[in-house]
């Protein structure tokens, strides 16, 4: 809408880019060779469950999961997370549990999710079911009201026609709320292809992870993966602390 | 990444079998203000339609959601999926989600190269079309245009005349035309055919001309907003062409709108701001 007599360019729901035009799109595409998967442990020659871990939360989680089974891959993972930027560049894939693996989703533009998602087909084929944990911003939570009862850190869930229902943990995700990039590429793929998969969409209103924060995700652990990590493991620092005087600092 | 992508050897993956054979297809162009994806959704809706299967092809932008026909369904909303209406002879198309550019033209072969294999006879591409780049007759005449492919029956352009539609002017040049040229489009054997901000509907026209498949893409002018009239102006002159509902005492098609269309416009505004 002008306000002052500018021109304002047409908007659109629909169109990021002018796809009537006859122009070959000029927009940059991910190098083939840019999205690389890499296993830290040994690769396996099939696998009970690949998880996927989206999100700043999510991606504190899963390294928190790594220190607490005393990983030696946790030192790595510990340095991607603090240089974020590389994360978009490789799929390193680690061993949680026995037949458990996990990666972080690479972060990368829409249009190059489904390109993630052919690199990650071949792990697919050796994994029984894949489980994606996407940890999103509580306001991107699109609700009848969303300022009202809702706790700090919720979950919903999306899985495909083939999953397990005994693991359906959450309510299913409201419309008008949809899931785009790599999670919904993969979801997709499952859901075609006939290969149990799941989304656990865990919104919270915190960025640091803690006792709170990681409540939807803990939720997840030790339904999901009954007895197979330590209760010590998913154990997280309360989020409210204990009063304690701070007047002699 | 099209050939290592499980989708040139299908790119049609059935839920149910279905005998697509003598069917008109439906498909929206993913265009200005969402008409033919709400077309679509408003038609699945109202025919009951049945979801058939799904498209699978990495040119299309992944999107998920739960179904926006059945509240409460587990079932999932992907990005292209194919439902199919007996009693109407009919398969629609609803794409969710936009079709990366680089890969459009294979997309659009493929797809086309799908529509010849179940057997289609026509195809109806569905799309708007940028109010603010309209021309001077498209402004003072009815927001409705329809584009016919050059291979397509010449009958189905004499249906439309009949019905009182307007072809699709061409132009001289666009954008930007002036005032002598505008004057010299009279001739309709001059000029290019433009749909602004009309999605691949163009593109997909001339991709059936060139395997022979008869297409037409309905044109709806509209700008962004609230686009639900401008789907039911399409849906009736749909309605009018192919007679797929019933319509009451004063013309108008008995419609089931989707539980989806109750969020289009958002969350409602928190109370506690009063």
């Amino acid at each position: 809408m002008p306000l002052f007599g500018e021109v304002v360019e047409p908007v659109s729901r629909a169109l990021y880019i002018d796809e009537s035009s006859d122009d070959e799109d000029t927009q940059e595409d991910l190098a083939t060779n840019a999205v690389k998967v890499e296993w830290k442990d040994e690769a396996p020659n099939s696998l009970n469950t690949l998880l996927l871990f989206n999100g700043k939360l999510s991606g504190d989680f899963m390294l928190k999961v790594l220190q607490g089974i005393n990983s030696k891959s946790a030192v790595l993972l510990k340095e991607r997370l603090l240089t974020r930027s590389k994360v978009s560049k490789e799929i390193q894939i680690y061993k949680l549990s026995n037949g458990v693996y996990g990666c972080l989703c690479p972060t990368v533009d829409i249009g190059n999710s489904n390109l993630v998602l052919n690199e990650l087909l071949p792990v697919f084929k050796l994994s029984s079911q894949v489980i994606i944990v996407s940890t999103v911003p509580a306001p991107f939570y699109k609700g009848n009201d969303p300022t009202l009862d809702l706790p700090s850190a919720f979950m919903r869930i999306l899985y495909t026609s083939t999953f397990d229902s005994k693991d359906v943990i959450a309510p299913l995700l409201e419309p008008p709320n949809m899931v785009t990039g790599v999670p919904a590429s993969i979801l997709n793929w499952c859901e075609v292809f006939k290969k149990p998969g799941c989304l656990y969409i865990c919104y919270s209103d915190s960025n640091h992870l803690d006792s709170i924060s990681a409540e939807p995700l803990v939720k997840i652990f030790s339904h999901v993966f009954q007895g197979l990590f330590d209760k010590k493991v998913l154990s997280f620092q309360s989020a409210i602390p204990a009063p304690s005087s701070n007047l002699y600092m | 990444m099209t050939d290592t992508i499980e989708q040139t050897s299908q790119m049609f993956h059935p839920i149910k079998s279905f005998n697509f054979k003598g069917c008109t297809l439906i498909i929206p162009s993913v265009s200005v203000g969402n008409v033919g994806q709400l077309c679509t959704d408003l038609l699945i809706q109202s025919l009951g339609c049945q979801k058939a299967g799904y498209l699978w092809h990495p040119a299309i932008l992944p999107v998920v959601g739960v179904d926006p026909y059945r509240l409460s369904s587990p079932d999932l909303a992907l990005p292209a999926e194919v439902f199919y209406s007996k009693d109407h002879n009919l398969v629609i198309l609803q794409l969710r989600s936009s079709v990366v550019k680089k890969l459009r033209k294979p997309f659009l072969n493929d797809l086309v190269q799908w529509m010849q294999s179940i057997g289609v006879v026509q195809v109806a591409v569905l799309t708007g079309s940028s109010n603010e780049e309209r021309i001077d007759e498209q402004i003072t005449s009815e927001p409705f245009r329809y584009l016919v492919g050059t291979e397509s029956n010449p009958s189905l352009a004499e249906t439309f005349r009949s019905l009182g539609w307007i072809a699709l002017e061409k132009r001289l040049h666009f954008p930007a035309l002036s005032k002598l040229e505008s004057l010299e489009e009279g001739n309709q054997n001059i000029g290019q055919v433009v749909i602004p901000g009309g999605g691949f509907a163009k593109q997909l026209i001339t991709a059936c001309s060139e395997k022979k498949l008869n297409c037409v893409a309905l044109i709806k002018f509209c700008s962004e907003g609230d686009n639900i009239p401008d789907a039911l102006v399409m849906l009736n002159k749909l309605n009018g062409w192919l007679k797929l509902l019933d319509v009451d005492s004063i013309g108008s098609p008995k419609l089931i709108y989707p539980p989806s269309w109750n969020h289009l416009f958002g969350n409602p505004p928190p109370r506690q701001l009063y």
